[in-house]
């Protein structure tokens, strides 16, 4: 018991109390390390370990001037740099800034307050960079954390153990509620504009140079997710694509300018016009990772309509593909579907003809050469295209992800080293050397990057797709019949093709990741296991909590409760709430009923129910010396025992006693209380006739 | 500056008139009672300041999830309304339950500490409750325990007389300090509070050389008297007596007596106190009555208007200051 008054103005707090903020503190900042620069993480570790000095030695508190002067310096160098960050994230900066500082200047209940709201502020703002289960989990814990701060307050004697399983039971008890509102509470637009994440984009880039793409193989980040409504394809036809290149300079494929989307507006392009859509469908749901750019993955040829069934505002890209209207910058989700057996033969326009044509004539003269040759030896594209596959498959390519360095860069001249010398590459070399050849024989040819397969999740049934499944493949144009795919890659490597990077290349991808990274582990049961069973929960996750959205609200509140009315979702919501408060006072009833009881109280209480059992109850007015001459009466062997147990249980419970003459009582009570449980036990079982 | 001048009567008049119907009503709630058991039927709940910035600072959350059509932070708004929730259930737990009751009176000096003992019982434990009476020193309980315990409520009154302290609050803004629960109970309690006890000796100077006066500062000064005899302990005896020697070696509790001043039965006189004003005649009494009884002389005091005849012992001790603290004020 603390007997101190209190005024609402000052704020004092235990030293561990104290401590336990800096380090929540330190937490919730840490969660924004890759957001924030580098001085102004020095700033907040200066202001954080200037407090932790000022609860070692309180004297070396800074005085008003100093904090006012840090704080001036501090905003006007996030105003300095604010055009290089961004609003987003000069405001982050300001937010650490202000929350960091604050710690130095606690000398107000009001000041604790702003503290830990701030905290829990930074928190959600961590949740604008990445939706994760497992950065949720986490934001989630440091909640708790933040919150038992605050209950540590008002309830400072317990150890701060209790305190932080106060604030648990605090949030759990209210997880039900606010699932409810998540499920029911109506979801409006946006109000207005706000500075979205800018990162560095990461995925495939809208470039590629041989050599590209084999940098994404090393990385295990997932970078799609897919859900199929329908079978799913065999791996062979999954060619995600995403991006088609169709200008090329002599070293580097990029989208050709009529094609870009940076440039023109989409919708006159003429190869837009949708193709004839034939055969099945197959429906699908995509969740994209931020990847901080516009393309979005799709299977051709998708369904122009499906798009417009979706929360993200997507359009049709050029060449059969799909964009976000803006960069993709947090978990999101789509649903479209697709015709795989359509053909993608809208007519090429005079300009798509000749850029697909087009070579630089300096370049890699040798293939160009072979290109011509074949034109005269196979006149027939199909087949030409199967004698380039044949001299891949036959002469002694290597498919590996540390292809050498094409030191003919310079001069345009790096497949011609490629296909002649090193004969070592990844997907990026073979098809563009394909393509090159396709072009120089005079077929309209062109590269597609995209990503390929993906690892099938036995629990939750979806696809992942990881960064190191991106590929690159050709598409030829063949009169009557469009664009057609070949994937040069399938005749070096058919194991990519059919099931993924082998073994050996994924070790030889994952050699430089971290240790802990479980893909490195895939060869180990139990680890693999764990992994999938980690991204099916990652997975449900997302298509849950991530896909929810006011579409999927409308549909399922349809569906369980028919037509939508405002006084529906008010009484669900409201019978929550009640649900909740009645379901809380109930419990409480319930722990407030159980009073505290005696050891030796309920000591003898068991001996009473043990003489119940033999027909002999304790009238609850009669006083314990009372009734044991009862007992005595009844049961004469009882005797010495019984008076004696009465005597030990009558002096610890209405008589004052020194701690060892309670603790010695306690003794002979035991011993009594073991002597009469074994006579009990041992008289007649049946009671004699009650009085 | 004019205008709020002007209206400061007015708001206090509303203030005063609200008070008053609150009063009122709080009378037929909650009837003055010896004990008090609180429950939903006398326990008031009222988000505080923090809560209602705290529910300002949620409102923002969902606005940055909207905005950014975030579900995880939209899920983190509606985490932390729940919570508000949640709070408010706690916070009326805390109190709830508690069952509290008092004695009638207390009795103290002016301009000193009067504590008002309260007994609280719960089965559970309670934190951060605060009692108080209205404009007196809240006391803060940390913790409870989960048996019968006291509390001591401390009132000061700078002047002597009979007061009703009012009601008691009882607070507690547990849990996350988002809510206040509080209540306000009547032990329909009084509170007499004697004059300051002012020591004469110590202004022995300021006396008036009336032999009388020093004549009773000498009876008056304590440990004079002869010790006498011992006697067996009687219950209620005061400690202070009690031959602790002889209780060591195992004699039993005896205690101690004196031999008293026979034949001068001592009158303590309103009238001959020094002339400082009625007040602080009264205080010199007060010391007085306090320092007799202390040192267990038997003495009678004479008020002027009224007579207690003399006497010995707590009873008389208490009849004495009483009548010196309800003793008509001059005017």
């Amino acid at each position: 018991m603390i007997n101190n008054t209190v005024t609402n103005k000052k704020f004092s707090q235990l030293p561990q109390h104290a401590w336990a903020l800096l380090v929540c503190q330190g937490l919730n900042v840490s969660l924004l390390v890759s957001e924030l620069t580098s001085w102004m993480l020095l700033i907040i570790s200066v202001c954080l370990c200037w407090r932790g000095l000022t609860l070692i030695k309180p004297a070396i508190k800074p005085q008003r001037l100093m904090i006012l002067l840090l704080a001036c310096s501090g905003s006007i160098a996030i105003a300095i740099s604010g055009q290089e960050l961004g609003v987003l994230l000069s405001m982050l900066h300001l937010l650490c800034f202000a929350y960091a500082l604050k710690s130095l200047e606690l000398t107000t209940r009001k000041d604790f307050y702003q503290i830990v709201l701030l905290g829990v502020f930074i928190l959600a703002s961590v949740l604008i960079f990445s939706q994760s289960l497992f950065l949720s989990f986490f934001v989630f814990c440091l909640l708790v954390l933040n919150l038992s701060l605050l209950s540590a307050y008002f309830s400072t004697p317990l150890p701060l153990k209790n305190n932080l399983y106060q604030s648990g039971k605090t949030v759990l008890q209210s997880i039900p509620l606010a699932v409810v509102l998540f499920v029911f509470f109506p979801r409006v637009a946006p109000f207005w504009q706000v500075p979205s994440a800018k990162s560095a984009q990461t995925g495939l880039s809208e470039s590629v140079t041989p050599g590209d793409i084999a940098h994404l193989a090393r990385s295990s980040a997932l970078a799609f997710r897919v859900k199929f409504f329908t079978d799913i394809p065999q791996y062979n036809q999954l060619y995600w694509r995403a991006m088609v290149m169709d200008d090329f300079d002599g070293r580097t494929w990029q989208q050709s300018n009529i094609s870009s989307v940076k440039n023109t507006g989409i919708t006159n392009t003429p190869d837009i016009t949708p193709a004839t859509l034939i055969g099945e469908q197959t429906r699908y749901q995509v969740m994209v990772e931020p990847s901080y750019q516009r393309w979005l993955f799709s299977l051709a040829v998708v369904n122009p309509e499906s798009l417009k069934d979706n929360q993200m505002t997507i359009d049709q890209g050029p060449n059969y593909t799909i964009i976000n209207s803006k960069p993709v910058s947090q978990t999101s989700s789509y649903q479209i579907s697709s015709y795989p057996q359509s053909l993608l033969n809208s007519p090429l326009s005079d300009h798509q003809w000749l850029t697909s044509l087009r070579l630089p004539s300096a370049s890699n003269p040798k293939l160009q050469a072979q290109g011509r040759q074949l034109s005269l030896r196979y006149p027939d594209v199909i087949e030409r295209a199967q004698a380039i596959l044949n001299i891949i498959r036959e002469e002694d390519f290597y498919y590996t992800l540390t292809p050498p360095l094409l030191t003919g860069a310079k001069s345009g001249h790096e497949l011609d080293q490629f296909f002649y010398q090193t004969k070592k590459g990844f997907c990026v070399h073979y098809a563009s050397v394909f393509t090159f050849m396709m072009r120089a024989s005079g077929v309209p040819a062109r590269l597609v990057t995209g990503y390929l397969g993906g690892e099938y999740n036995k629990q939750s049934g979806h696809l992942s797709i990881y960064q190191y499944d991106a590929h690159a493949w050709a598409e030829i144009w063949i009169k009557d019949q469009g664009w057609i795919s070949v994937d040069p890659t399938s005749a070096v490597n058919p194991e990519r093709v059919e099931s993924g990077l082998s073994q050996m290349l994924q070790q030889e991808a994952l050699f430089n990741n971290d240790f802990l990274n479980l893909h490195r582990y895939k060869h180990l049961a139990w680890l693999n296991n764990l992994r999938l069973q980690l991204d099916a929960l990652d997975y449900q996750w997302t298509r849950l909590v991530l896909g929810y959205s006011s579409k999927k609200q409308y549909y399922l509140l349809k569906q369980w409760f028919g037509h939508l009315r405002a006084w529906k979702i008010a009484a669900i919501i409201g019978g929550a709430l009640i649900l909740l408060m009645s379901v809380m006072w109930l419990v409480n009833l319930k722990s407030a009923k159980r009073k505290p009881q005696v050891k030796w109280l309920a000591q003898y209480q068991q001996i009473l129910a043990l003489l119940k059992a033999k027909g002999l109850t304790k009238p609850d007015t009669m006083a314990a010396s009372q009734f044991s001459r009862l007992v005595i009466e009844r049961f004469p062997l009882l005797t010495t025992n019984f008076i004696a147990y009465t005597q030990s249980f009558e002096a610890i419970m209405y008589q004052a006693l020194t701690p060892e003459q309670k603790a010695q009582c306690l003794i002979e009570m035991n011993y009594y209380q073991g002597q009469l449980t074994k006579q009990l036990k041992k008289l007649p079982k049946k009671p004699k006739v009650s009085d | 500056m004019i205008v709020v001048k002007w209206l400061k009567p007015i708001k206090n008049y509303g203030n005063r008139f609200i008070n008053r119907r609150f009063n009122r009503w709080l009378k037929r709630r909650i009837p003055p009672a010896s004990e008090h058991k609180l429950s939903n039927r006398n326990i008031f709940i009222m988000p505080t300041r923090f809560g209602f910035v705290y529910l300002i600072f949620v409102v923002l959350l969902f606005l940055l999830a909207t905005n950014y059509q975030n579900n995880v932070i939209m899920l983190l708004s509606y985490l932390m309304a729940s919570v508000f929730i949640t709070t408010m259930m706690q916070s009326f737990f805390n109190l709830s339950g508690i069952v509290l009751s008092a004695d009638k009176t207390a009795q103290g000096h002016a301009k000193a500490n009067i504590a008002f003992p309260i007994k609280i019982s719960s089965a559970n434990k309670r934190f951060a409750v605060n009692f108080g009476f209205d404009d007196q020193t809240v006391f803060h309980l940390a913790q409870s325990e989960t048996k019968e315990q006291t509390v001591y409520v401390r009132c000061s009154y700078q002047t002597r007389g009979v007061y009703t302290p009012g009601r008691l609050k009882v607070s507690s803004e547990f849990s996350l300090g988002l809510f206040i629960s509080w209540t306000r109970i009547d032990f329909d309690q009084q509170c007499t509070v004697y004059p300051q006890a002012i020591s004469l000796s110590h202004r022995q100077s300021d006396l008036s050389d009336s032999e009388q006066d020093n004549l009773f500062l000498a009876k008056s000064k304590p440990g004079v008297d002869d010790f006498f005899e011992l006697k067996a302990y009687l219950p209620g005896e005061p400690l202070s007596r009690i031959a602790w020697k002889q209780y060591a070696r195992g004699q039993g509790r005896l205690t101690k007596h004196y031999h008293q001043q026979q034949g001068t039965r001592c009158w303590l006189k309103l009238n001959d106190m020094p002339n400082h004003g009625l007040e602080k005649q009264l205080e010199y009494l007060c010391f007085l009555v306090s320092e007799y009884h202390r040192s267990e002389q038997v003495f009678g005091l004479d008020l002027a208007t009224e007579k207690i005849q003399p006497g010995q012992g707590e009873l008389h001790c208490k009849q004495c200051l009483m009548a010196l603290a309800i003793y008509p004020k001059s005017h």
